[in-house]
């Protein structure tokens, strides 16, 4: 099940954060997300991003990788997973989920990050909501406790 | 295959164009001064705004660009597709991050008349539109200018130049 | 200011810019009207090519829902341009009336040239058309109720309120209507078929209320005489 969601904003910053419970854990997900984002990081580095110069002069040895947002597994301890999702506008989506006797499949989590991506859409879409900001919304946390609730 | 002339099609793009050529037209906008600058800024800001979060639902289900010009023919077609049910016609690059997009019918110039009076007041019917390209290319991670030049109603150019890419 | 631009046929042409033009651009943002030889870059049709290398993935599937999202959006980005601008929200609310009553007496005429309807008769009449004519540009079908003894006053109910779909209202504009154009849009419609109409939001699914409900009152036949196109 999902343990943590987290939204990271263009610039690294988080934009919302939510675990299954919080206290002493909490500081240990910030810790386990932070380093998603390294992985994160490199894996779109390598899908040919960087091999792009200002101006769209191309570099020729840049491999074309994977171009689909949602990321996979990033890192996979014994007691969790870490997967990850970014949008085309560089926002990041880390969902860590905890082992348990019933594993999810990979269909499950895609789910979780496209739900999670509708809901980002529709926040953004908010005309009171200014982009980047620290999620505050109802509607949005509403989604994401569905997520962490496995429904 | 024939296509049968549709009495209702249309009508939905109506109220956009509607409340598009009422922020243009009417003071709502503008402050006690009248300062045109001031309008201009507002309108694009709207644009700006809309494009930014238009960009995000349009791309929900895409696949990541690979590259920066591949990024403006989105905007040259399915972009403007979605908000002006056509492509634009013409794109030229100098492949150094100018683009320059030319539309033959601009949907906001072609219910005006091309009097010389008219020309004048072409900005103001062009903002909102270069603010929604700058609002789509910025949340992409593109910053750029974006200005637009009339010169035969309805046709009209954009000129993005590329500030910074990401 | 020149520059040199390397064109992609390997043509090489020198493009002469103006420095004043071009700061004019950078500080005073956006729009400027240039002569036809401000620029100049040579034709090269390149949609020809983006056409091969179209992305089948990035179609975008459903214009009419783009539309309305793209209508949603612009309004948005209005009402929080006006929040911004105007410190009372009571202005706010008048303002979108007024920019609906503008947009309602020239949507009547785009109503009447498509639907070729002919003079209502009455106010039971004239409900039927506007619940045509919000079906008609904005896919909504309101329900019609709470007719009033005289038949002179009705209701128009909304699942929820239009183009407020993403909308969270923030504490600060809690007196906000954001819907506040429509009621504007029906009188400027109604008044130039002749009919003066008061009309007004009495319930909004923003505020919490389960459903939003717009409120249209008849006052008056107007004589033919031609209104005037401003509030």
């Amino acid at each position: 099940m999902a343990v943590c969601v987290a939204v990271i904003g263009k610039d690294n910053g988080p934009m919302y954060f939510r675990t299954r419970q919080s206290g002493v854990e909490e500081l240990q997900y910030h810790f386990i997300v932070s380093s998603a984002l390294d992985i994160i990081e490199e894996r779109v580095q390598s899908s040919g991003k960087s091999g792009i110069l200002p101006g769209g002069v191309s570099n020729p040895g840049a491999l074309e990788i994977t171009r689909e947002l949602y990321l996979g597994a990033l890192t996979a301890q014994e007691e969790y997973k870490v997967y990850g999702y970014m949008t085309n506008t560089k926002i990041k989506f880390v969902i860590v989920i905890e082992e348990s006797s019933t594993p999810l499949r990979e269909n499950d989590i895609r789910t979780m990050f496209r739900k999670l991506h509708g809901a980002f859409c529709d926040l953004m879409s908010n005309p009171f909501y200014s982009p980047g900001s620290e999620i505050r919304s109802k509607r949005f946390h509403d989604v994401v406790n569905s997520i962490v609730a496995g429904q | 295959m024939a296509v049968q002339p549709q009495p209702f099609s249309g009508a939905e793009e109506l109220p956009l164009e509607l409340l598009h050529g009422e922020l243009v037209c009417s003071e709502v906008l503008l402050s006690k001064d009248k300062d045109i600058n001031e309008l201009l800024s507002k309108l694009e800001f709207i644009g700006f705004s809309t494009g930014y979060r238009l960009i995000e639902r349009l791309l929900k289900e895409s696949p990541r660009f690979k590259d920066e010009l591949e990024t403006i023919k989105f905007i040259c077609k399915d972009f403007w597709t979605a908000i002006y049910k056509k492509q634009i016609d013409n794109l030229r690059t100098n492949h150094q991050g100018t683009y320059v997009l030319q539309d033959n019918s601009f949907k906001f110039l072609s219910r005006i008349s091309a009097t010389k009076q008219n020309l004048e007041h072409g900005p103001k019917f062009l903002a909102y539109t270069c603010g929604m390209v700058r609002g789509a290319l910025a949340n992409l991670g593109i910053a750029s200018v974006v200005i637009a030049e009339v010169t035969t109603m309805p046709t009209c150019r954009f000129h993005i130049t590329i500030t910074r890419s990401v | 200011m020149v520059k040199q631009v390397r064109q992609i046929s390997g043509v090489s042409c020198t493009v002469q810019l103006s420095k004043r033009i071009l700061s004019d651009r950078i500080v005073a943002g956006t729009v400027r009207i240039h002569g036809p030889n401000f620029f100049w870059l040579k034709r090269r049709s390149q949609l020809d090519n983006a056409r091969k290398m179209s992305r089948q993935t990035a179609r975008i599937a459903d214009p009419k829902k783009v539309n309305s999202e793209l209508f949603t959006l612009t309004y948005g980005a209005l009402v929080s341009q006006l929040v911004r601008d105007y410190e009372s929200v009571d202005d706010v609310n008048k303002h979108l009336e007024r920019i609906g009553y503008n947009i309602g007496i020239r949507l009547i005429e785009d109503f009447l040239a498509r639907t070729n309807f002919p003079r209502c008769h009455d106010m039971r009449d004239a409900a039927d058309k506007i619940q045509q004519a919000f079906k008609l540009y904005l896919g909504l079908s309101p329900g019609i109720s709470n007719w009033s003894n005289g038949n002179e006053e009705f209701s128009l109910t909304f699942e929820s309120t239009p183009f407020a779909e993403f909308v969270e209202l923030p504490d600060s504009c809690s007196n906000l209507k954001y819907g506040n154009i429509l009621p504007g849009v029906v009188r400027g419609a109604c008044e130039m078929v002749q009919m003066e109409v008061q009309s007004w939001i009495i319930q909004d699914t923003l505020k919490g209320d389960n459903i939003t409900e717009l409120r249209i009152r008849f006052i008056k036949k107007l004589e033919d005489a031609i209104p005037a196109g401003e509030d």
